[in-house]
């Protein structure tokens, strides 16, 4: 058993299919603690399934996942023929509370100011005060740059503010790993440098984060290792540079053509 | 997502450009014309002596009348609750994952919503011609519980049975369209962030869900009131029962229908200004 919250994320052999769909096939990957990886690759490769499994918003169908030591979504039983159980909604929910995960398409509560999206599950989760959720709110607000918008309302913010926002939203949670599902795809081109600015700020401060990304130049400067995959497999993975400058995998280099062309 | 989008009154959808030049001659003649059908309707409101406005008076407020319009008031209560609850129950059905279920709730949906409310009221009156004893029991052998259907099935009985069973298959179809409209992400997100049971659903869940689900709900509510009617058939004694009641004796037909429709108007109305106060707060 590793310490709680090391930031730490191990997937070993995972196996993930809708219907009769592979969708990830036997996808193995340690990260330590304060390591920025991402993940790169064609679309339907498996990259954002992978982040969902990490998280338990999909659950997988063999191997294992173990964020921060813990497996998540089930627990060892004594019982020889069935030797996991599936976690009870509460004991994921537990689980979730610490790894960030922000969204494509940002997904904050429209019925709530920015200030109330921030602050709603530090204090129904964390059991944080009012003032206590308000004054880390606003300090998280302020490393997005969005502590003046703290009384708007998600409709009247542009996607990159919103994005921000829904960083800020996962920060307040404290969580020792982030994951970012495709954080720059839904916006526009014009935006997508404000959001890279929050992503690179954070990648200093020491957080273990996965990105899903199709932003090349974040992955080769930002991250510490990119990973490319394709077919529901991880086809190769190393440091950042390394990956960029000499795929050694076919694939991996007819990709990187295709996608540095443009 | 688009970040925003101007909403535009939908009066300005349908008028290009400027509206003062659009008024032509024909819509001066109209006017003319609906005011000439309004004041003869008023003269002949005034004039005719069948309509009998001192018998309306005298029975606006009689006990019988106001009992008649306590049993609707509360039958149309109580039967929204019951389909409401029912509704939800055959909208969640509906939604499982067993094919099996999801048949159960549309056959369901299907037989109540495809056969006159009229004819489901005297088919419940006269249920028990096709039951006349329910029982728990075991097939063959003993009985545990053993009703005398012809004693339960009151005309109350099985009017709210009658109204309530209707109506939740219209309430399922209402929650249905709900729960399907609920944007897949937010859930996720209050997934994400370790929100569980009733915080996600009342912080999340329900302020995305009531703005759809609310005014319809309260729309059917509307319909249920008048629907209520429908049971004086069958001898429930409700607000136009209670009329016709009266009218059967004195033979002042037309001036207990006129109460019996004041009644009716001045509860819709009472329903739709509370209306458009919930559709109001629930927009914000």
């Amino acid at each position: 058993m590793t310490q709680p919250n090391d930031g730490t994320v191990s997937l070993d052999k995972v196996v993930k299919r809708f219907g009769t769909n592979t969708v990830l096939d036997g996808v193995s990957l340690d990260i330590t603690k304060g390591e920025v990886v991402a993940i790169i690759g064609p679309s339907g490769s498996g990259k954002s399934t992978l982040l969902r499994c990490i998280n338990g918003l999909e659950k997988i169908d063999g191997g294992s996942i173990l964020v921060n030591g813990e497996e998540i979504g089930r627990r060892p039983t004594p019982n020889g023929r069935h030797p996991y159980a599936e976690l009870k909604p509460q004991e994921l929910a537990r689980q979730r509370a610490h790894i960030g995960m922000v969204f494509q398409s940002f997904n904050l509560f429209p019925s709530m100011t920015v200030l109330e999206n921030v602050t709603l599950a530090p204090r129904t989760v964390l059991g944080l005060s009012a003032e206590k959720a308000r004054a880390s709110a606003l300090e998280h607000l302020g490393a997005v740059a969005m502590a003046d918008f703290a009384d708007r309302y998600p409709r009247t913010l542009s996607g990159g503010q919103q994005q921000r926002v829904a960083i800020a939203r996962a920060l307040a949670m404290e969580p020792s790993v982030m994951l970012f599902d495709e954080p720059t795809s839904a916006l526009d081109p014009e935006l997508v440098g404000e959001v890279i600015r929050v992503l690179k700020d954070l990648a200093t401060r020491g957080f273990t984060m996965i990105v899903v990304t199709h932003e090349m130049g974040f992955a080769r400067d930002v991250c510490d290792r990119v990973i490319f995959m394709e077919g529901g497999e991880i086809v190769e993975s190393g440091a950042a540079r390394g990956v960029f400058t000499s795929p050694i995998n076919v694939r991996t280099q007819q990709f990187l053509q295709r996608v540095l062309e443009r | 997502m688009p970040s925003s989008t101007k909403e535009r009154p939908v009066s300005t959808l349908f008028s290009h450009g400027s509206t003062k030049s659009f008024v032509p001659r024909q819509q001066y003649v109209f006017y003319v014309l609906v005011t000439i059908v309004a004041i003869l309707l008023i003269l002949s409101l005034v004039t005719n002596a069948n309509y009998q406005w001192a018998t309306v008076a005298q029975y606006l407020l009689a006990p019988s009348i106001l009992q008649g319009l306590l049993v609707t008031l509360w039958i149309t209560l109580v039967c929204m609750v019951i389909a409401v609850v029912l509704g939800l129950i055959l909208a969640f059905m509906g939604l499982a994952q067993s094919a099996y279920v999801r048949g159960a709730a549309e056959v369901y949906i299907v037989f109540f919503r495809g056969t006159p409310l009229l004819v489901q009221l005297i088919f419940w009156y006269n249920i028990s011609a096709l039951y006349p004893n329910f029982g728990i029991g075991i097939p063959f052998g003993p009985q545990f519980l053993d009703i005398d259907l012809n004693q339960v099935i009151t005309p109350i009985g099985a009017a709210i049975m009658g109204l309530a069973l209707n109506e939740a298959a219209y309430m399922a179809e209402i929650f249905r369209g709900g729960l399907n409209g609920l944007p897949k992400g937010q859930i996720e997100a209050a997934d994400a962030l370790g929100l569980s049971g009733w915080t996600k659903v009342r912080r999340v869940v329900l302020p995305q869900l009531l703005p759809v689900v609310v005014p319809p709900t309260w729309n059917q509510m509307i319909g249920m009131l008048k629907n209520t009617s429908l049971i004086s058939v069958i001898g429930a004694s409700e607000l136009l029962y209670s009329a016709q009641a009266i009218y059967a004796r004195t033979y002042q037909t037309i001036p207990l229908l006129i109460v019996v429709s004041l009644w009716y108007l001045a509860i819709s109305i009472i329903l739709t200004i509370v209306q458009r106060r919930i559709e109001k707060a629930v927009k914000r």
